[in-house]
């Protein structure tokens, strides 16, 4: 007969309080086994679907970029470049460029590798046609295309400037002033041969006399300084825009850029606009689920320990009404020579092995019912999914640790019986 | 083999008064004595019983048993020299509900760990005691299932199992029939012929076998005659 064999005796003899305890214990920790993991596999989905909306946007994304740089090969930018010291309202407003840069920009451009269509450079200006009873004339200087970086050129050329000695007129000008293709007429001391008739605009164009750059720019004298470079079809398939202008900037310390609208901004425009409505929903999508977590998480950071605490009271509960009814036989092990040490020994085994056991079955169960609830077909991987080794351990080693403590103050109390006043009692 | 020199032992009671239960008492049993204490209810004859088995340390005094003072033991000690060395059997039978009679006869031995007795020779003795005390045929039994005389009966086994020194016995046939009463008597007569002590409290009309002193005891007191 050993001491264990007595514990057994005893557990088998009376199984109520054993087989509460172990109910007690067995539900705190399905619980616990069933709230944990659940925060964890919806935390594990969550996390899931967020990275799937993200790789949705990023290969949303990819595709407008390759749409982009298809329509890229088509269009390209359409850029103007101007004087720094010329304010855009100005500008938007008097219809010209009168700030200037130095000549050379152009050549700036043209030695770097930048792929454009098609390249052509101005000089603006407003004056008073002393020969025409000094009424009021936009001048416009317009290059000739200049190659840009294209070996041969895919497209025809767009610009038509004027050669030297000749014009194009206005449609108010040549009208009032009954010119005719091939007239000559004087501007500024200078004799010029009308070249076209400009059709009527509607826009100041309707007032303004086209040269050539050299004649332009004598007749305003600005001497070897331009208004603006136009840079039309900028291939830029690699780079985004920005580099294109911080490129150009870092080139021309004295220029400014303006990007002309055409389809590719505005697809670009739209591709922007479109990533970052998606990021901002999988923003939000995040903050929520994130709050939804936190919502579970504070719930299940108060339930767990109240689960626990209630399941481990209630053992040690259990144990104290055991003592009451067990007094007698605490009193006659002592008679009998129990040391304080087995009888305390008797109240541990029986806790440690209560423990042990509600753990299991609670680790089993709770397992079996996150099965039966999530659905998950019983297999290997569905059961990696669920159960966590470390949890196992976990609870493995501290629920008998956690009952040995319950059963541990009322093991003491069991120690100081007085055996002489109980069998008092009993005669 | 028991000393007891000169104990006394008050108890509090619940209007904290002061009872004096026994009052400097000594005597002493030798081996192979059988000595009776007698006196009216509430003279002390338990409390002396109980400070014998070292259950209840005295107010002063001393308790030797076999040499030993048993209260300068520490509680350990006192334990395992408790269940070695002394037997008890008391009025009420107190055996454990859950165990047979068998196993509540070797529960006796488990403070020992085996220590007096080997597997083998626990169960000769086992078997003999049964024998001897005629309750063979209900050592299966639990408690509940037995007759009170026979319940007695496994508690004087369980008291002899370790061969103890001394027995300390409670009115063990205070609940008795007169049958079950001179068995039991008469196995506390032959352990004190083999040569162990027994002080034992009665107020029994029936004969005993080879007493050889009665103490009388009134309010606490020794009464010499
Ligand atoms: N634990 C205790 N607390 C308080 N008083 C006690 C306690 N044990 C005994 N007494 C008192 O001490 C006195 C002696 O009691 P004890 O039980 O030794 O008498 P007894 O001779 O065995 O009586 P009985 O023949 O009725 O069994 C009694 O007055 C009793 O009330
Ligand atoms: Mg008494």
């Amino acid at each position: 007969m050993k001491l264990s064999d007595l514990i057994v005796k005893e557990n088998s003899h009376n199984p109520f309080v054993f087989i509460l305890g172990i109910v007690a214990i067995t539900v705190s920790i399905a619980t616990m086994i069933i709230l944990t993991t659940s925060l964890r596999l919806n935390e594990e989905s969550i996390k899931k679907i967020l990275k799937d909306k993200k790789h949705q946007l990023e290969s949303q994304t990819a595709i407008m970029e390759y749409e982009l740089k298809r329509i890229m090969k088509d269009y390209g930018y359409n850029i103007q470049i101007i004087s720094k010291d010329l304010d855009l309202n100005q500008y938007y407003n008097q219809g010209y460029a009168d700030a200037m840069m130095p000549e050379n920009y152009l050549d700036l451009i043209l030695e770097t590798s930048i792929p454009i269509e098609h390249l052509y450079f101005t000089v603006e200006g407003k004056m008073y046609w002393a020969e025409a009873n000094q009424r009021r004339v936009y001048i416009l200087g317009q290059s000739s295309e200049k190659r840009g970086g294209l070996e041969d050129t895919r497209e025809a050329e767009i610009q038509n400037a004027p050669p030297p000695g000749t014009a194009k007129l206005g449609y108010h000008l040549w009208t009032s002033l009954g010119l005719n293709p091939g007239d000559r007429f004087w501007l500024g001391g200078m004799s010029f041969q009308l070249r076209d008739c400009e059709p009527y605009r509607g826009t100041q164009k309707d007032i303004s006399i086209i040269l050539s750059i050299e004649d332009a720019q004598s007749i305003l004298g600005t001497g070897k300084k331009i208004s603006s470079i136009n840079a039309i079809k900028v291939y830029q398939e690699d780079i985004g825009y920005a580099d294109l202008e911080k490129d150009i900037l870092s080139l021309l310390p004295e220029a400014q850029i303006i990007l002309l609208e055409n389809k590719l901004t505005t697809m670009t425009k739209s591709r922007n606009s479109a990533r970052e409505a998606g990021e901002k929903m999988i923003a939000h999508e995040t903050l929520h689920q994130q709050l939804f977590l936190q919502r579970l998480r504070v719930m299940n950071s108060w339930l767990i320990p109240l689960l626990l605490i209630l399941g481990f009271a209630l053992i040690a509960f259990l144990f104290y009404l055991n003592n009451r009814d067990r007094r007698r036989e605490f009193a006659l092990l002592r008679v009998l020579g129990f040391s304080n040490n087995k009888i305390i020994r008797i109240f541990l085994m029986k806790s440690i092995f209560m423990g042990l056991l509600g753990a299991l079955i609670g680790l089993v169960s709770g397992y079996i019912f996150l099965f039966y609830i999530k659905n998950y077909p019983v297999n290997f991987y569905s059961l990696s999914l669920i159960v966590e080794p470390f949890m196992i351990i976990i609870v493995l080693l501290s629920t008998p640790l956690l009952t040995l403590a319950a059963g541990f103050i009322p093991s003491l109390s069991a120690t100081r019986l007085d055996p002489v006043k109980i069998f008092q009692e009993f005669y | 083999m028991l000393k007891i020199n000169n104990i006394s032992k008050s108890f509090r009671k619940h209007d904290k008064s002061l009872v004096t239960a026994i009052k400097n008492i000594s005597l002493e049993v030798k081996s192979g004595e059988f000595q009776l204490v007698q006196g009216p209810s509430g003279c002390g004859k338990s409390t002396l019983l109980f400070a014998a088995g070292i259950l209840l340390k005295p107010d002063h005094g001393s308790v030797f048993i076999d040499h030993n003072d048993t209260y300068g033991m520490d509680k350990n000690q006192q334990a395992f020299f408790r269940a070695k060395n002394i037997g008890f059997v008391f009025q009420q039978f107190h055996l454990l509900p859950y165990l047979n009679a068998r196993e509540n006869i070797l529960a006796a031995h488990i403070p020992l760990k085996g220590s007096a007795m080997n597997q083998k020779d626990q169960c000769i003795r086992l078997e003999g005691l049964l024998e001897k005390l005629g309750i063979t045929h209900c050592a299966d039994q639990k408690p509940y299932q037995l007759s009170i005389g026979e319940q007695q009966r496994v508690a004087v086994a369980r008291a002899l199992f370790n061969q103890p020194k001394i027995i300390l016995a409670d009115e063990p046939t205070g609940n008795l029939d007169k049958e079950n009463a001179l068995i039991v008597l008469d196995f506390l007569s032959d352990f004190a012929l083999q040569g162990g002590a027994v002080l034992m409290v009665t107020h029994s009309e029936y004969p005993v076998r080879g007493v050889s002193n009665i103490i009388k005891i009134n309010q606490g007191h020794l009464v010499s005659d």
